[in-house]
């Protein structure tokens, strides 16, 4: 599996030394564990998530990046979104069915912080309180069904 | 829900509900026994065997229509169909399968001695020729209802049809045509197009692997699975599925058990345990009914999935160790390995394991089995290249294990510890190899892994790719990953000049 780890260097690497606005890796988590990142995001200005800080999860298992990473929201302010449920899952297509190998967490976050962009109104998805009672610890094995893609 | 409600009694006959809850037991149990008779008479009418046994000859004349519609020619007498699927076969609704698929099941459950009639003859033709013939059948689902069919046949599961059974698998289309048609089947129920395929395909691939294991005891169909195996692609790709759910059943079958083993952990220590909440309580007891109850379905088809490797490596390895395959084959055999054996295994006891089939020693000792069976240098290398799993402590600790368990001869034993040497050899070697070139290039380096190109071949999209790492991108979707377009294996060209120019490289490098 060296490889794989090999992959998330490289990865990591770019997202240090480079990293695109408003994302931040805490690279404190990642020594303990390259399977486990924690990435700080900036609400982007001009949205409704402006000003805020959210926290993602991601945790990548032997598979990636041939099988899509898990990726949650985490830590005291999971934001309200019609596609982000309170218990931080995200549903968004490249997180399972559209995921390529060619994806990255950069872009990862940089679909997700564009998700938050597009939003016109707060508010929870309609089945929240269902879903959240009833789903998995591991957002992957949600068989999601997308609400829509205008949001 | 009555039984519950009964046990409970001492619980709840202090409390103010009690009184409804006894009125509701009178209600249920009247109820249940008011269900009861109406089964009783529904039996008497529905089971009765001349009925059966005349619709058992419908069906009969059934298969024949059928198949004279799918092969107006010779009525599949021989295999396979006219590639143009006949119009009018087209046209059938998909009752007309679906019907005497049900039929077939309730019989072969309820009153199997019925089948043994002369007219199943020509319904079994038809079955064969049918799940032969899946270009002729849109949809999966039904195909799977005929897979469902054979499997309440199987012995193992009907011990009544033993005969019929083979009198299905020895049928002579069947004997050339049934090995490639289930295993093709098996590999293409990985999608069917339904929200459910993830788990669907569980459920139809544990019936698939019941019938492959009864046909792999016969020596006609071992052989054509042996031959399957040479000729490569298709075997490739089922044993990629196998390998595929394997890792994911075991992983969802011991991270169910670990979860297990912490709730009874924690109901053991009776003082910490009172010092959560109620709801806490309730909700932890949820969480290890819905445990036990997973754990005991995934480790079911874990064990089938397993068993499949153990039974096809005893005669068949090429393919197992080809190169997009063996390198993942073996990182799971050892991850696995290292479940069982490692620091953390004491995670996984759990009390009365026979409850949710849980038997580690068996599983060690397949797992195990599997090394030996394909023991090789090819094997070894595959082993060495695993670095996440693979230690030499790992092999002691499953070599010890197996002492204890008694479950391997010394022989046995001296084979593996043997395979161990030649991976520690292989292991030495890499390192040295590995650190010699220091800072690579950017263009001789995968885009997807990073790591220093050996087989480079170019995409349609011009992007270069290592080889082995597109083909098993390829193996889970067969697009291009970077743009998502339809890509298959024959598009690939190899980078000819790129590959001389990195071995020219190397040889510089390792010159200094």
């Amino acid at each position: 599996m060296a490889s794989m780890e090999k992959r998330l260097q490289k990865e990591l690497t770019a997202l240090m030394k480079d990293p695109p606005t408003g994302v931040k890796v805490d690279a404190e988590s990642i020594y303990k564990n390259l399977s486990e990142w924690i990435v700080d995001l900036d609400g982007a200005p001009g949205t409704l998530y402006a000003g805020e800080s959210l926290q993602l999860l991601f945790k990548f298992g032997s598979r990636y990046p041939f099988d899509s990473p898990q990726v949650m929201f985490v830590g005291p302010n999971i934001p309200v979104h019609p596609h982000v449920y309170s218990n931080g899952h995200i549903c968004l297509s490249i997180l399972t069915e559209d995921w390529s190998p060619a994806l990255s967490v950069q872009a990862v976050c940089l679909s997700i912080v564009s998700m938050l962009s597009s939003c016109t109104e707060k508010k929870r998805p309609p089945d929240n309180a269902f879903y959240i009672k009833t789903c998995s610890k591991n957002p992957k094995k949600t068989r999601w069904w997308y609400h829509d893609d205008n949001v | 829900m009555v039984d519950e409600l009964e046990n409970t009694e001492p619980i709840w006959s202090k409390l103010p509900n009690a009184a409804r809850n006894k009125e509701l037991l009178k209600k249920w149990k009247s109820q249940v026994q008011r269900l009861n008779k109406s089964k009783l008479c529904a039996n008497a009418a529905v089971l009765d065997e001349s009925l059966l046994r005349r619709c058992l000859q419908f069906y009969e004349v059934h298969s024949d229509y059928m198949l004279k519609v799918a092969d107006p020619k010779s009525s599949g007498v021989t295999l396979p169909l006219p590639t143009d699927v006949p119009m009018q076969f087209a046209a059938l609704p998909d009752f007309y399968i679906e019907d005497l698929a049900e039929f077939l099941q309730f019989i072969l459950q309820y009153v199997p001695h019925v089948a043994d009639d002369p007219s199943m003859d020509r319904i079994l033709h038809l079955l064969v020729v049918l799940v032969c013939s899946s270009n002729y059948i849109g949809n999966p689902y039904l195909i799977a209802k005929l897979v469902e069919v054979i499997f309440v046949m199987n012995p193992a599961v009907q011990p009544r049809s033993q005969s019929l059974n083979e009198k299905f698998l020895m049928h002579p289309l069947a004997l050339q045509h049934l090995v490639p048609a289930l295993m093709n089947f098996y590999t293409d129920i990985e999608s069917t197009g339904a929200s459910s395929e993830f788990y669907d395909k569980f459920a139809i691939r544990y019936h698939l692997s019941i019938i492959l294991k009864v046909m792999w005891t016969i020596p006609a169909h071992q052989n054509r699975m042996i031959e399957e195996a040479k000729k490569g692609k298709s075997f490739v790709k089922f044993v990629n599925m196998l390998m595929n759910d394997t890792t994911f059943l075991l992983d969802e079958s011991l991270d169910c058990l670990k979860r297990i083993h912490e709730i009874q952990e924690a109901l053991e220590n009776t003082e910490e345990w009172e010092k959560q909440s109620r709801e806490q309580q309730q909700s932890r007891q949820r969480q290890l009914a819905m445990d036990e109850k997973q754990c005991r379905s995934y480790l079911t088809l874990a064990t089938e999935t397993v068993d499949m490797f153990h039974y096809l490596t005893q005669k068949i390895i090429g393919p197992f160790l080809d190169s997009h395959l063996g390198d993942r084959l073996a990182a799971m055999l050892n991850f696995n390995l290292q479940q069982l054996c490692g620091s953390k295994c004491k995670n996984l006891k759990v009390k009365n394991p026979e409850k949710y089939g849980w038997e580690p020693k068996k599983l060690l000792d397949s797992l195990t089995d599997i090394y030996l069976h394909l023991d090789c240098d090819d094997f070894a290398k595959t082993i060495a290249n695993d670095e996440r799993s693979y230690k030499k402590e790992l092999f002691d600790d499953a070599i010890g294990r197996m002492r204890r368990a008694r479950i391997k001869t010394e022989q046995e034993i001296d084979k593996f510890r043997k395979l161990q040497d030649k991976v520690e050899e292989l292991v030495r070697d890499k390192n040295l190899a590995e650190t010699d070139y220091g800072e690579i290039p950017e263009e001789f380096k995968d885009p997807l892994m990073d790591t220093l190109l050996d087989d480079p071949v170019i995409l349609p999209s011009g992007t270069v790719m290592e080889k082995s790492i597109i083909m098993r991108h390829l193996l889970n979707s067969q697009t291009d990953p970077f743009n998502r377009q339809p890509l298959t294996e024959d598009e690939l060209k190899p980078a000819t000049d790129l590959k001389k120019k990195i071995q020219q490289w190397k040889i510089e490098k390792r010159k200094r």
